[in-house]
C-alpha cells in the first residue's frame, strides 16, 4: 500500500506541474481567439488542453477539476463545431474558468484534498451550464437591450477606425438613439453601462470636489449608531454584539490557521534545461579532470625538489588553463540559469485586456523581444515591477476613449513592451501613447503628501520629479481602486531595481505619452571585477580598476586644507578632494599623512577625487559576491570577494562613495 | 517482457503508463509527439505501441495512417479519453488492435496490461 501511495504522490506532482504549465499558456490563446474567433488552430489547442486536464484529473478522482474542465470542454467543442461564436462574454467566461482551474490546482498543491467547488467556482460552473443550455434560444429570441449593447460595441469599433464622424454614420447613430429611447424608455443610457455613483456625478457636474465626497463618506454612520439613535437598541447591546462579532472573527481566523494543510512535497522550484546545455558542461569538467592531474604531477615534482624553475613555468601554464576552465564553467552556468522571458510576457495581454475592460478603457498591447533569455532569479524579481508599470500605464497613462477621441487620438490606447539587450544591460521599455506626466503637478502632489519639502521641489529637475511616482506613500489612489493596487504600490519598482543594481528612467511628453526604461546589468549573479587590492590598516579592500586613473605618492606640498572644501590634493594643474578610505570605513591606518601613503586618482564620469590608502598590494580578478540586503544601504560597498589568500575583501563602490560625498562634485 | 512505445503529448500520462508497465516488468520508450513516435516506431522496434489520439503536431489517426503506409505492422493500442464511434471505426480499419479508456487505472489498467501481454507474446 505504502509503495502505491508514493507512486501516486510522484505522479500527482507531475500532474500538478504539467497542468499549471498548460494553464499558464492558455491566456494568450484566449486573447488570440477573441481577436479572431474563427482561428481553428488556436481553438483546437485550447480544446486539447482542456481535454487533457479532464482526462488526467479523472485519474486521481479529482472530480471538482474534472467536472469543471469537462463543462469548459463542451463549450469549446461548440465553438469548434461552429455551433456558437466566441463572443466577448464567452471569452470572459473561459478566462475566468481558466483562473478557477488554476485556483483548484493551487489548492491541491497546497495539500487541500477537498474535491468540492468554492461558491464562486460553483457560480461560474452554473454560468457555463446556462450558456450550454441556451443553445437554440440564443438564436431565436431577440432581446432589445442585447441588440443595443452590440450596437454600442460597433460604435466603439467605428470610433476606433475613425469612421464615426462621417456624416451619414452620424445620422444613422442619431436615428438608433431615437429607436433606443422608443424601445427601452428615456432612461436607457447610450453606453449601456450602469449609472455612476451619486458622488461621481456631482463631481462631474462641478458642484462638489473629490475631497467633499471623501469627507462625506467618513461621516457616514455605522449601523449600530443609527439603531441606537432611533432607540431600537441600547448602546450596551450594540457594544456587546460588536465585541461578540470581533471574538467570532478571531475564532474563525484561528480555526482557519489550524486547518492549514501541508503543501505537497516535491513541488519545489524547478527549471527545465535542455540536455545539450548540460552536455557542454561535461566537456569542461573533463578538461578540469585532466587539469587536476597536471597539478598532481607538479605537486609530486615539487615535493621531490627537482627542476624548480621548470616546474614553476609548468605550474603557471596549468594555472592559466585552470582559470580559463573556471571562467568557461562560470559562463556556462550563467547561460543555464537563463529562462525565456516569454513566461512573463505571455501574461501581459490578458492583464491589459482585463484591466482596460474593468476601468472602461480601450487598450492594445504590442510585445517585442519575448524570446530573449534572462537569469532565472532576475526573471522572477522582474515580474512584479513590470506588471506595476504596465498597470500604471493603462490605469493612469491612457485616457478614456472619449477623451482620446476629443484630443484627436485613436480611441484605442496603445501600450508597447519591448525587451532588448544592449551593452551588457537588459532593457525593458514600456511605452504608452497616453496623456503623459506633468512634472509640476507631481512636485505639488509630493509636497502635499509630505514626500518631499517645498524647497526640495523647487530645485528638483523634471527627470527626477517623474520618479516621484515611485516614492513610498506618493500614490494612495492605487490602494483604493483594486486596479493598480494588490497591496503594493509603485515603490516596489524602485526597491526591486535597486536590489538588482538596475535603474529606471522616465521620459514623457504631455499629451503624447510616457516611456519607462528599466535596465538591469546582465550576468548579475556572477560579476567578475578586475581591481587593485589595497591595504588600509589591517583590512584589505578591492578598488575596481576602471575607476583608477593613476596612483601616486604625493609630496607634502601637494596636500593642503581649504576651508570650504576640506583636504585637497593638487596634481599638476588639477585639484582633487582627498578622501581617506580609513575614515570612510572607520579603521586605524598605518600612515596618518597622505604624503606617507599612496593616493589613487579617480577621475571618471564627472566624479573626481583622490583616494588615500596605506599601500597597493596587487592586481587581481575577483568574483563579486552579494553580501545580502544589510549591505545594500551602505553606499561605499559594492559587495565582497574572496581574495587569493583566502581572506574576504570588500569591494569599494566608488560611484556610491562619491555620490554621497558632496565635495567630489565641487569642481563640476 | 515486452518493449512498449508510449506516444502521448502529456508527460503526466506517459509517467502513469510508464510506471504501471515497468511495475509489470515491461521496458518502455516514450515519445511526446506524433512525429517522434513515428521515428521511434521505425528505429526502436517496439513490440507494442500505445497511442494517444489528441496531440498538437498530428493526431493519432494520422500516426496510424503513416505507420500503415510504410507497412509497419506493430500492434497499436489506442489509449484515449471518450473516443467517438466514427474515430473508433477509423482506427479499427487502420488495424488498431485495441482501445483503452483514460484514466488508466482499475479495470482500464487491467485491460491495458492484458492487451500488452497478448500482443507481445
Amino acid at each position: 500500500m505504502a509503495e502505491e501511495f508514493e507512486l501516486d504522490q510522484e505522479i500527482l506532482v507531475e500532474f500538478i506541474k504539467e497542468t499549471l504549465e498548460e494553464l499558464d499558456g492558455l491566456d494568450p490563446k484566449f486573447i488570440a481567439l477573441e481577436k479572431n474567433p474563427k482561428d481553428m488552430e488556436v481553438l483546437n489547442a485550447i480544446f486539447r488542453t482542456m481535454h487533457s486536464i479532464k482526462g488526467s484529473s479523472a485519474f486521481f478522482n479529482l472530480n471538482h477539476i474534472r467536472n469543471f474542465a469537462h463543462k469548459l470542454e463542451f463549450l469549446l467543442d461548440d465553438l469548434r463545431k461552429g455551433a456558437r461564436t466566441a463572443t466577448k462574454d464567452i471569452i470572459n467566461v473561459l478566462l475566468r474558468g481558466k483562473d478557477r482551474l488554476d485556483h483548484m490546482l493551487n489548492r491541491l498543491a497546497s495539500g487541500d484534498m477537498e474535491v468540492t467547488h468554492t461558491p464562486d467556482e460553483a457560480a461560474l460552473l452554473k454560468q457555463v451550464e446556462n450558456i450550454l443550455a441556451s443553445k437554440e434560444e440564443a438564436a431565436k429570441e431577440i432581446k432589445p437591450h442585447q441588440v443595443f449593447l452590440e450596437i454600442d460595441k460597433l460604435r466603439l469599433d467605428l470610433a476606433t477606425d475613425g469612421l464615426i464622424d462621417k456624416e451619414p454614420v452620424e445620422r444613422l447613430l442619431e436615428q438608433i438613439e431615437r429607436l433606443r429611447e422608443a424601445v427601452l424608455g428615456p432612461e436607457a443610457r447610450p453606453s449601456g453601462e450602469a449609472a455612476p455613483p451619486l458622488g461621481k456625478m456631482l463631481i462631474q457636474q462641478g458642484l462638489i470636489s473629490e475631497e467633499d465626497v471623501e469627507e462625506a463618506l467618513t461621516k457616514q454612520k455605522k449601523l449600530g449608531e443609527i439603531l441606537v439613535e432611533e432607540g431600537k437598541v441600547t448602546p450596551e447591546a450594540v457594544e456587546r454584539a460588536a465585541s461578540d462579532q470581533r471574538q467570532q472573527a478571531r475564532e474563525i481566523a484561528e480555526a482557519k490557521k489550524k486547518k492549514e494543510p501541508t503543501p505537497i512535497a516535491g513541488l519545489k522550484k524547478t527549471m527545465r534545461i535542455e540536455e545539450e546545455k548540460i552536455d557542454s558542461f561535461m566537456d569542461v569538467v573533463g578538461e578540469l579532470i585532466i587539469n587536476a592531474e597536471v597539478f598532481n604531477y607538479l605537486q609530486k615534482k615539487l615535493e621531490g625538489g627537482m627542476d624548480i624553475e621548470k616546474s614553476v613555468m609548468e605550474f603557471k601554464n596549468a594555472n592559466v588553463d585552470f582559470s580559463e576552465l573556471i571562467f568557461n564553467l562560470q559562463k556556462g552556468l550563467a547561460e543555464v540559469r537563463k529562462v525565456s522571458i516569454k513566461g512573463i510576457f505571455q501574461k501581459l495581454p490578458r492583464m491589459v485586456r482585463d484591466l482596460a475592460e474593468a476601468i472602461g478603457k480601450k487598450a492594445d498591447i504590442e510585445i517585442r523581444g519575448e524570446d530573449l533569455l534572462l537569469d532565472k532569479s532576475l526573471f522572477e524579481q522582474l515580474e512584479s515591477p513590470l506588471n506595476h508599470i504596465i498597470r500604471n500605464a493603462v490605469d493612469h497613462g491612457l485616457e478614456a476613449p472619449d477623451v482620446r477621441q476629443a484630443a484627436g487620438k485613436n480611441p484605442m490606447g496603445r501600450v508597447e513592451v519591448i525587451a532588448e539587450e544592449t551593452k551588457g544591460e537588459f532593457v525593458i521599455r514600456i511605452r504608452d501613447d497616453g496623456k503623459g506626466m506633468d512634472a509640476a503637478k507631481l512636485r505639488a502632489k509630493a509636497v502635499e503628501k509630505g514626500v518631499i519639502t517645498a524647497a526640495q521641489a523647487d530645485t528638483m529637475p523634471d527627470k527626477e520629479a517623474y520618479k516621484l511616482i515611485f516614492a513610498p506613500g506618493f500614490s494612495t489612489a492605487e490602494k483604493v481602486t483594486d486596479v493598480s493596487g494588490r497591496g503594493v504600490g509603485m515603490d516596489v519598482v524602485m526597491t526591486t531595481l535597486k536590489e538588482n543594481k538596475g535603474k529606471v528612467d522616465i521620459s514623457t511628453t504631455l499629451g503624447k505619452g510616457t516611456e519607462f526604461t528599466l535596465s538591469l546589468p546582465l550576468s548579475n549573479t556572477l560579476i567578475t571585477i578586475s581591481g587593485l587590492v589595497v591595504a588600509v590598516g589591517k583590512e584589505k579592500y578591492i578598488v575596481p580598476m576602471e575607476w583608477i586613473r593613476e596612483s601616486i605618492h604625493p609630496s607634502r606640498q601637494q596636500v593642503s586644507s581649504v576651508k570650504t572644501k576640506g583636504e585637497i590634493v593638487q596634481i599638476r594643474d588639477h585639484i582633487y578632494p582627498l578622501i581617506r578610505l580609513h575614515e570612510v570605513f572607520g579603521v586605524t591606518p598605518k600612515h596618518k599623512h597622505p604624503w606617507n601613503s599612496v593616493v589613487m586618482v579617480i577621475d571618471r564620469e564627472g566624479l573626481q577625487c583622490c583616494l588615500m590608502v596605506d599601500e597597493i598590494i596587487e592586481e587581481t580578478q575577483v568574483v563579486l559576491k552579494d553580501l545580502g540586503k544589510m549591505f545594500h544601504h551602505i553606499p561605499g560597498i559594492l559587495g565582497g570577494a574572496i581574495l587569493g589568500d583566502g581572506n574576504v575583501g570588500l569591494v569599494v563602490n566608488i560611484e556610491g562613495l562619491l555620490r554621497t560625498d558632496a565635495r567630489s562634485y565641487a569642481d563640476h | 517482457m515486452a518493449r512498449v512505445l508510449i506516444i502521448d503529448d502529456s508527460g503526466f500520462q506517459r509517467s502513469v503508463i510508464r510506471m504501471m508497465l515497468q511495475k509489470d516488468g515491461h521496458e518502455t520508450i516514450e515519445a511526446p509527439t506524433g512525429t517522434e513516435g513515428i521515428a521511434a516506431a521505425r528505429t526502436k522496434s517496439p513490440q507494442v505501441i500505445l497511442l494517444d489520439l489528441l496531440m498538437p503536431d498530428m493526431t493519432g489517426v494520422e500516426v496510424l495512417k503513416t505507420l500503415r503506409a510504410e507497412n509497419n505492422t506493430t500492434p497499436v493500442v489506442v489509449v484515449t479519453a471518450d473516443i467517438q464511434e466514427t474515430t473508433r471505426k477509423e482506427c479499427m480499419n487502420l488495424g488498431a488492435v485495441g482501445f483503452v479508456n483514460k484514466p488508466v487505472k482499475g479495470d482500464n489498467l487491467a485491460h491495458l496490461l492484458k492487451l500488452v501481454k497478448l500482443y507481445s507474446a
